[in-house]
C-alpha cells in the first residue's frame, strides 16, 4: 500500500468539504458548515490490485478575510481545484488559486472540478470558459457532491495520474 | 662517429622498451605464464595479512565511537546462530546447560518476588482506604476505576508514538501499548503536521522549527523535529526529561539509518517497517513513587494465615490427643474398638466388650470430648473370665473373623462329579482336599470364637437326565462319597451331616455342573 496526500483547494462554499464526505462516507448534507483551517480525512483506492490511501486534506476555502495557507499543500501528490458551476467568479478565484498553488507544487497533477451541477438551471459556468481551461492543459470534470455524480471517477482519475494506472476503483 | 641528440634519444627510448620487455620476459620465466595472476594473489595475500593484522583493534575503535559494529554484525551473527543451532542441537543444550539452571532459579525467585509485590498491591489497591476513595472518585469523574488507579499511580506513560514525514505529514510508522484505543494515527499525523504548519505560518517562524509540544487535559504530546521526520510521543501524565531524551535519541538513530528512505519516501511503508521495533522501545512508563517497598500487607496477609492455621492445627491435635486419650481408657477398661471413623463434628465406633465389661458410653463421658457427636455400635459377647483383658477379646475378634472367612470359603466350594457316577470329576480332587483341611481348620477355630456348636452339612446333587428315584439316590451316593472321604481324612463324624437332593432341574445349569456336592455349615454363637 501507498499512501499521497491529496488536497481540495477552492473558493468558500464551492462544495469541498461535500465532495470528501461524499467520497468518504457516500454521505451528503444539506446544511452549509464552513471550514476551518483544514479537515482531514482519508479513504483507499485499489489501482491494479495496488491499493493507494489518500490523505485529503480538505482545505479552508479562501474569502476577503482569509488567504490560503500554502504550508498546508506542502508534500501534496495531487490536488482538486473546486469551483461552484453556479458562480462564475469561482473559476476566476480558482484561476487565481492554481498561481498560487503551482508555486509551492510546480508540476504535481490536478484536476478541476465544477461542482454543483445538479443546479442545471441556475449553472452559470459556461462550457467555453471550461473549454479555455482545458486547451489551458486543464484536466476538468463536472460533478455533483449531492448526487454524487462523477464524485468517485473524480479521485480515481487523480488516483491514475498520481500513479500513472489506467483502472481504479474506489474501496 | 658523431651520435644527434635525437638519435640519443630514440637509442635511450629503444633501449628503455627493450628492457621493459625484457623484465616482462624474465617475469615470464620466473613465475611462468600465469605471472599476473600470481602476483595478484600475492598482493591480495598481503591485504588480507594487512587487515588480519589490525581487524580486532579497529573493531575496538570504532565500537567505542559508536554501535555501528553491532548493527552491521547482528544480522550475520543472527544467521549464524540460526545455522549453528539448526545444524547442531546438541552443542547449544550443551553449552546453555550450565546457565540454565541459574537462570531458572532466578526466574522462579523474580517470579516469587512479583507474586508477593502483587499480592501487595492487591491487598492494598481492593481494601485500603484510599482505594475505595478512588473508586468514589473514578465515579463522579466518569472513568473507569482501572483508568482513575492509572492516573493516580503513574507519574507517566508514553502510550502512543508517532513517526511523521515532515514534508508530507504522512505517517511512516507508529506504536502503541496493546490496551489503548486512539484515533486512526494517520489523521493524528496529518492533523500534527497542520497544527504544526499553522503555528510557523500564524507566527511567521522558520519552517523547519517545530511545535515541540501540546497538552491537552491527561496528556501532553512531546514533538521532537529531525531533518526529514517527527517523532510526537503521546505522553498520560506529567513526563519527565528522559522520555523527550528517549524521544530525541530515537529520531537522531532513524536519521542515521534511514536518512535515504526518509528523503525519497514516496508513500511507500514497507521498508519502514523495522521502525517498528526502535518505536516501541519509545513506550516508556513511570510509576509515581515507584520505589521498591517492604510489602508489609502481604506480609501481614501471611502471617495472619499461619496464625489461623497454627490455631486449628493447635486445636486439631488438642482433639486428635483427647480421642487418643479416650481410645486408650476403653482399651484399658476391656473394650476393644473393632473400628473408628471422625467425621467433621461425628464420631462412629464399633466396639467389643464382654458381658462384665464398663460400657463404653460411660467411660468416654469421663472425657471432654467438646462437641463431638458420639455413636456407638456396642457388641457385647459372654464374658469366659470377668473381666477379660482386650487382648483376650482381640484374640476373639481374630477367630471370628477367621471363622467367618472359612465358613465362606468352605459353602463357596462346588465340587463336580462324573455323569452317572459318586466319582468326582478329575480336576476337582483339589478341591476336595480342601474341603477336608478347612472343616479340620474350622474345628480347631471353634473355640477361640467361642462357637458353642456347629455342624456341617454336605448336599448332593444329581443331573435332570435320569429318573427322580435315581438321581436322588446318585445325589445321595455322591454327598457319602465326600462325607467318608472326610471321615477317613480326620474330620469328626458327628460335626458331618448328608444328603441327597436330587436333581434340581430348573436352575437354569447345564448337566456338568449340577453334578454336584457343596457344603453348608450352620453354627451358633
Amino acid at each position: 500500500m501507498i499512501t499521497k496526500k491529496i488536497c481540495l483547494i477552492g473558493s468558500f462554499a464551492v462544495g469541498k468539504t461535500s465532495l470528501v464526505r461524499r467520497f468518504v462516507t457516500d454521505g451528503f448534507d444539506e446544511k452549509y458548515q464552513t471550514t476551518i483551517g483544514v479537515k482531514i480525512d482519508k479513504k483507499e483506492v485499489v489501482l491494479n490490485d495496488q491499493v493507494v490511501q489518500f490523505v485529503i486534506w480538505d482545505l479552508e476555502g479562501p474569502d476577503e478575510f482569509a488567504e490560503l495557507r500554502t504550508t498546508y499543500l506542502r508534500g501534496a501528490s495531487g490536488y482538486f481545484l473546486v469551483v461552484d458551476a453556479t458562480r462564475p467568479k469561482t473559476l476566476d478565484i480558482a484561476r487565481n488559486l492554481n498561481k498560487q498553488v503551482r508555486e509551492t507544487l510546480n508540476s504535481t497533477p490536478f484536476l478541476l472540478l465544477v461542482n454543483k451541477t445538479d443546479l442545471g438551471e441556475e449553472r452559470r459556468i459556461s462550457s467555453e470558459e471550461l473549454q479555455a481551461c482545458i486547451d489551458a492543459g486543464w484536466s476538468v470534470m463536472e460533478t455533483s457532491a449531492r448526487t454524487g455524480r462523477n464524485v468517485e471517477q473524480a479521485f480515481t482519475r487523480l488516483a491514475q495520474m498520481l500513479v500513472g494506472d489506467s483502472e481504479a476503483r474506489p474501496i | 662517429m658523431s651520435v644527434t641528440p635525437v638519435s640519443v634519444s630514440k637509442l635511450k627510448s629503444a633501449s628503455k622498451a627493450d628492457a621493459s620487455q625484457q623484465v616482462d620476459r624474465l617475469r615470464e620465466l620466473m613465475l611462468g605464464p600465469d605471472a599476473d595472476r600470481v602476483i595478484k594473489r600475492l598482493v591480495d595475500k598481503d591485504q588480507t595479512t594487512l587487515v588480519a593484522d589490525v581487524i580486532s583493534e579497529a573493531l575496538q575503535q570504532r565500537a567505542l565511537r559508536d554501535d555501528s559494529v553491532s548493527q552491521s554484525l547482528s544480522s550475520v551473527v543472527d544467521s549464524a546462530i540460526d545455522a549453528s543451532i539448526k545444524d547442531h542441537p546438541d552443542r547449544i543444550t550443551n553449552v546453555i546447560f550450565p546457565v540454565m539452571g541459574p537462570a531458572i532459579r532466578k526466574a522462579v525467585a523474580a517470579a516469587l518476588q512479583e507474586m508477593v509485590q502483587n499480592l501487595n498491591q492487591v491487598l492494598s489497591e481492593g481494601l485500603s482506604f484510599r482505594s475505595w476513595r478512588w473508586r468514589i472518585q473514578a465515579w463522579r469523574a466518569g472513568k473507569t476505576y482501572a483508568e482513575y488507579v492509572l492516573i493516580k499511580t503513574l507519574q507517566y506513560r508514553v502510550e502512543q508514538v508517532l513517526l511523521i514525514h515532515r514534508e508530507t505529514g504522512l505517517l511512516l510508522q507508529d506504536a502503541s501499548i496493546p490496551t489503548l484505543e486512539h484515533e486512526d494515527p494517520e489523521l493524528v499525523s496529518a492533523m500534527l503536521t497542520a497544527i504544526n504548519d499553522f503555528a510557523c505560518d500564524a507566527f511567521h517562524k522558520d519552517r523547519q522549527l517545530c511545535v515541540d509540544s501540546i497538552g491537552f487535559g491527561d496528556y501532553t504530546l512531546i514533538i521532537v523535529a529531525g531533518p526529514f521526520a517527527l517523532l510526537a510521543g503521546a505522553v498520560r501524565g506529567t513526563p519527565t526529561p528522559e522520555v523527550s531524551t528517549k524521544l530525541s535519541e530515537v529520531v537522531e538513530k532513524i536519521h542515521l539509518d534511514y536518512a535515504p528512505l526518509l528523503v525519497d519516501f514516496d508513500g511507500d511503508r514497507a521498508a519502514l517497517e523495522p521502525l517498528q521495533d526502535i518505536l516501541r522501545s519509545c513506550l516508556l512508563q513511570k510509576k509515581a513513587g515507584s520505589r521498591r517497598s517492604v510489602p508489609w500487607l502481604a506480609y501481614g496477609a501471611l502471617a495472619l494465615a499461619l496464625c489461623g492455621l497454627s490455631v486449628w492445627g493447635f486445636n486439631y491435635y488438642k482433639d486428635f490427643r483427647q480421642l487418643q486419650q479416650a481410645l486408650g481408657a476403653l482399651e484399658q477398661q476391656g473394650v476393644l474398638v473393632l473400628d473408628q471413623a471422625r467425621s467433621g463434628q461425628s464420631w462412629d465406633l464399633v466396639t467389643l466388650r464382654s458381658e462384665g465389661a464398663t460400657d463404653p458410653q460411660f467411660i468416654l463421658a469421663q472425657f471432654d470430648l467438646g462437641d463431638l457427636a458420639i455413636s456407638i455400635d456396642d457388641r457385647v459377647i459372654p464374658a469366659i473370665v470377668k473381666p477379660e483383658p482386650v487382648a483376650v477379646l482381640s484374640q476373639y475378634q481374630q477367630a471370628i473373623t477367621q471363622w467367618e472367612t472359612t465358613v465362606n470359603e468352605l459353602q463357596n466350594i462346588r465340587l463336580h462329579f462324573l455323569p452317572a457316577s459318586a466319582q468326582p470329576v478329575p480336576e476337582d480332587s483339589a478341591l476336595l482336599a480342601q474341603l477336608v483341611t478347612k472343616s479340620k481348620y474350622l474345628a480347631s477355630l471353634a473355640d477361640s470364637a467361642r462357637i458353642k456348636d456347629y455342624q456341617l452339612v454336605l448336599t448332593g446333587f444329581a443331573d435332570s437326565s435320569g429318573s427322580d428315584g435315581t438321581n436322588l439316590q446318585l445325589s445321595r451316593e455322591r454327598a457319602q462319597f465326600v462325607y467318608d472321604h472326610m471321615q477317613a481324612n480326620g474330620v469328626v463324624a458327628e460335626k458331618v451331616l448328608l444328603w441327597g437332593m436330587g436333581s434340581l432341574g430348573s436352575a437354569g445349569l447345564e448337566n456338568a455342573d449340577q453334578r454336584l456336592v457343596s457344603m453348608q455349615v450352620f453354627y451358633d454363637n
